[in-house]
C-alpha cells in the first residue's frame, strides 16, 4: 500500500491519480509498490529505516503540455510533486524526493535531443536525455563537438547541471550549469516560460546569448523548487584537433603553494585548458599496497611531520606533490602551451615533468579504451567498478553519500582544509574516505571541491551514527568557512543553514520567492532547505 | 512449475537448463534468454557461460565494467523493446545494468548470491511467466557475486479505485 502525499485524503489522491492518468496515459502513472520502489534512493542514509524518504507514486509525462497538465492537477489537489530527469544523482539523493509521500514527476520519457549545432557549438535537449543519448546523437552524425561529461555518464545534462555538476574537460564547460544557455520551464502553476532569448518569438539566439533583457533568472531553477525545467541549452566544446597531457611533480611539502599558484595562473590565462588533477605521490596513490614504514609515520601520535614525509619520499624516490595537466587544441598550440607550462613550473626548485598520453581527434576505439574516457568526451560507467569485488578485492564497499566542501584555490587552503577534515574525522569518528591527505577531487575553474565518500551501511545503527557525525562535520567545516556545494536531501537543511549571512537573509529571500510562485507549496518541498510556508515550523 | 514466490517459500531448486533452448532444437524457445552476461574474471562465471553456450545461448563477456556492453549492444536492442537477459557478475555490474534496464521497461526478476564455497544456484525463473515480484537493488553492495535475470516488466495497470 503506497504512502499518501502529505495532507491528502485517500479519496483525493485517487482522484488526482485518475486525472494524472487522463493527462499522460494510464500506463505512465505508477502506483504499485513494485514500481514506486524503483524511486528509492539506492544510496539512502536511512536504508531500511522508517525515516527513509519514499515516494507515493510516479507520473511520467512525454511532452511539455503533459507536464503543464500534471502541475495544474497537482495544484488542484495540492499534491506534493518531485521532478527528476533521469534520477541518477547517486550519492546526492538519487531519484527520491525530499518529502516522503511526494509523487515523482519522472521526465525520462522526454528524451529528445532537439538540436546539436557543431558550427555554433551548442545543444538543446530535454531532461530525459542522458549523456549516452547525447553522445550517440553526436557520434552517429559525425558532429564536430566534444561533450563535457560527469563520471559516471548515465545521468542527464539537464539534471546534472541543475544540481551544479562538474565535468572533466575545459574550464568553461566543466561547470555544467555555467555552460548552459537558455531554459524552458513549467512553473508550479503550470505556466510555461522560456528564459533569455527564448522569450523572443523569432529570435535565433536562444542558445547563443544567455541574458535577454531584464533580470537573469536561470539560477533560480538550479538546486531549487521554483519550476520544472523541460528544455535546456548547453554550450559545447568544438572538437579539438588534439589532446595532450603531462604531469608536474615537486619534492617539498611547501611546494604545494607555488604549484597551485602557477596552476591558477596558467588555467586562468587559458594556457592550460583541461581539468587539472593534484596528487600526493608521497602516499603511494589510492590503490597502493600499505607500506608499514609509511603507516608507522602517519600513525604515530601527532602524525608525520612534513620534514619526515619529505625524507620518506626522498628515500622511496617519490615526489611529494603532483599536478596533472590537460590541453585541448591544435597540436602545435598545445605543444607550445605544455612547453610554456613547464617553463612556469620550473620556477619551483626541483620540479620534474613527464609527458602523458596524447591523441588526435577523433580517437580510435583502442585509444578510447586506454584513455580516461570522460576526458576525451566519451561517457563511461567504469567508475562503478572502482572498489568493486574483483579477484584482487574480495571485500569491497557498499553505496555512499558525498560530503563535498568548496575550498579556495590555493595551496595553503588545501593544507588548512586537510587539517580541518582530518581533525573533524577524528573528533566525530566519521570515516572521511580520502586518504591521509585529501586533495581536491573536482575542479571548478575558480574553486576546488573536496569530495569525501561516506559509506552507507546495511546496519541502521552505523548509518544513524554517521548521519549525526556528518551533520557535526558540516558545522565544524562551516566554522572555518568550508561549506558544501551539493548534498543529499538528508543534509540539505543543515548545509543551507551554514549559508547564514545576515540572519539567513538568502534563505528568507528564497522562501519569499517560493511563497510567491508556489503558494500551495507543491513542488519539491524542502529541496535545498526551501520549504513551503506551512512546513517551515517543522524544519525549525 | 512453481512461480518465484512459491519457489522462495518452498525452497525448490529448478535447473536453469530446462528453461533454455537446446542447440539444434527446432522448437520455439519462448523462455530463452536473449543474452547471457558473465564476468570472465571469475571461474564460476566462466563455467556458467560455458553451460549457457552449450545450451545454445549467446554469451557476452565483461570484466566488471558494462559501458561497452550497454552502449554498443544492450541499448540498441532495448531501443527495439525490452529483452530478457541473465548473468553472473558482481553486484556492482548488475547494479548498473538494473538501473539502465528499469528505464527501458525491464525489472530485475531474480537474483541470488554466488558463494565461493557453494555451487552456483540454479535460476528458478520461468521466463514465460512474468508474474513475479520484481526487485530493485537498494544499496550497491559491491561485495557480492550474483546470478540474476532481468526481464520485461509486467505492466501493472491500476484498477479503478485502487491506489
Amino acid at each position: 500500500m503506497p504512502k499518501l502525499p502529505p495532507g491528502l485524503s485517500s479519496k483525493d489522491f485517487q482522484e488526482a491519480i485518475r486525472q494524472f492518468e487522463a493527462a499522460v496515459g494510464k500506463q505512465w502513472v505508477f502506483t504499485s509498490d513494485e514500481d514506486v520502489a524503483l524511486y528509492r534512493d539506492s544510496y539512502s542514509v536511512f536504508l531500511g529505516e522508517p525515516e527513509e524518504i519514499v515516494a507515493s507514486a510516479a507520473v511520467a509525462p512525454d511532452t511539455v503540455e503533459q507536464v503543464q497538465k500534471v502541475m495544474k492537477i497537482a495544484n488542484t489537489f495540492k499534491v506534493a510533486m518531485f521532478p527528476i530527469s533521469t534520477g541518477k544523482n547517486l550519492g546526492y539523493g538519487g531519484s527520491a524526493p525530499n518529502l516522503s509521500g511526494s509523487v515523482v514527476l519522472d521526465l525520462k520519457r522526454m528524451n529528445r535531443v532537439l538540436e546539436v549545432d557543431d558550427k555554433r557549438h551548442f545543444a538543446l535537449v530535454e531532461p530525459g536525455v542522458s549523456y549516452f543519448d547525447l553522445y550517440r546523437y553526436v557520434h552517429e552524425r559525425g558532429l564536430k563537438v566534444l561533450l563535457d561529461l560527469p563520471d559516471p555518464g548515465w545521468g542527464s545534462p539537464v539534471g546534472n547541471s541543475l544540481d551544479h555538476g562538474v565535468g572533466y574537460s575545459t574550464g568553461e564547460m566543466r561547470d555544467h550549469f555555467g555552460s548552459h544557455c537558455g531554459m524552458e520551464v513549467v512553473l508550479p502553476n503550470g505556466e510555461l516560460i522560456r528564459t533569455g532569448m527564448g522569450a523572443v518569438p523569432n529570435a535565433k539566439t536562444w542558445q547563443d546569448y544567455r541574458y535577454g533583457a531584464g533580470p537573469y533568472v536561470d539560477g533560480m531553477f538550479s538546486q531549487s523548487n521554483f519550476g520544472v525545467v523541460t528544455k535546456m541549452g548547453f554550450w559545447l566544446n568544438p572538437q579539438p584537433d588534439a589532446y595532450l597531457s603531462g604531469t608536474v611533480t615537486v619534492s617539498k611539502h611547501q611546494d604545494l603553494i607555488p604549484l597551485v599558484d602557477t596552476l591558477n595562473y596558467l588555467e586562468n590565462s587559458g594556457i592550460t585548458n583541461g581539468m587539472p588533477q593534484l596528487g600526493s605521490p608521497v602516499y603511494g596513490g589510492p590503490f597502493a599496497p600499505p607500506d608499514p614504514e609509511l603507516g608507522a609515520l602517519i600513525g604515530k601520535p601527532g602524525g608525520a611531520t612534513p620534514a619526515e614525509l619529505e625524507q620518506y619520499a626522498a628515500r622511496k624516490g617519490r615526489a611529494y606533490w603532483s599536478c596533472g595537466l590537460q590541453f585541448y587544441g591544435p597540436e602545435k598550440v598545445i605543444a607550445a602551451q605544455w612547453e610554456y607550462a613547464r617553463e612556469k613550473f620550473s620556477s619551483i626548485p626541483g620540479a620534474k615533468f613527464e609527458e602523458g598520453p596524447s591523441y588526435k581527434f577523433p580517437l580510435t576505439p583502442d585509444q578510447i579504451e586506454k584513455s580516461h574516457k570522460v576526458t576525451v568526451g566519451v561517457p563511461d560507467l567504469s567508475i562503478f567498478m572502482i572498489g568493486a569485488r574483483s579477484p584482487f578485492n574480495a571485500n569491497p564497499s557498499h553505496g555512499h553519500v558525498w560530503f563535498s566542501p568548496i575550498v579556495p584555490r590555493t595551496g595553503q587552503a588545501i593544507l588548512d582544509a586537510q587539517k580541518v577534515f582530518t581533525d573533524a574525522s577524528r573528533e566525530t569518528g566519521l570515516p572521511l574516505l580520502a586518504g591521509p591527505a585529501p586533495l581536491p577531487s573536482t575542479y571548478y575553474k575558480r574553486a576546488f571541491i573536496f569530495i569525501f565518500g561516506i559509506m552507507v551501511s546495511t546496519d541502521p545503527a552505523v548509518n544513524k551514527r554517521n548521519r549525526e557525525a556528518f551533520k557535526r562535520v558540516i558545522k565544524i567545516a562551516a566554522e572555518k568557512g568550508l561549506v558544501e556545494y551539493r548534498t543529499p536531501p538528508a543534509f540539505q537543511d543543515d548545509v543551507v543553514a551554514t549559508y547564514s549571512f545576515n540572519n539567513h537573509s538568502l534563505l528568507r529571500f528564497h522562501e519569499a520567492i517560493k511563497d510567491a510562485i508556489d503558494p500551495n507549496g507543491i513542488l519539491a518541498a524542502g529541496r535545498y532547505g526551501i520549504w513551503p510556508k506551512g512546513m517551515r515550523a517543522k524544519r525549525a | 512449475m512453481p512461480n518465484r514466490r512459491e519457489f522462495l517459500q518452498g525452497g525448490i531448486a529448478v535447473s536453469l537448463l530446462p528453461l533454455l533452448p537446446r542447440k539444434g532444437s527446432s522448437a520455439a524457445a519462448p523462455r530463452a534468454f536473449d543474452t547471457v552476461i558473465f564476468d570472465q574474471r571469475f571461474p564460476k562465471a566462466r563455467v556458467f557461460a560455458q553451460q549457457a553456450q552449450e545450451a545454445g545461448l549467446d554469451c557476452v563477456a565483461i570484466q566488471g565494467d558494462i559501458t561497452n556492453l550497454y552502449f554498443h549492444d544492450l541499448s540498441l536492442r532495448w531501443n527495439r523493446g525490452p529483452t530478457t537477459i541473465a548473468g553472473l557478475s558482481t553486484k556492482a555490474s548488475l547494479f548498473c545494468l538494473e538501473m539502465l534496464a528499469r528505464d527501458r521497461g525491464m525489472r530485475l526478476q531474480y537474483m541470488a548470491d554466488v558463494l565461493d564455497s557453494e555451487p552456483v544456484p540454479d535460476i528458478p525463473f520461468d521466463v514465460g511467466d512474468h508474474k513475479t515480484t520484481a526487485m530493485c537493488i537498494v544499496g550497491e553492495e559491491r561485495a557480492r557475486l550474483v546470478v540474476w535475470v532481468i526481464a520485461p516488466r509486467e505492466a501493472h495497470v491500476r484498477e479503478e479505485g485502487e491506489i
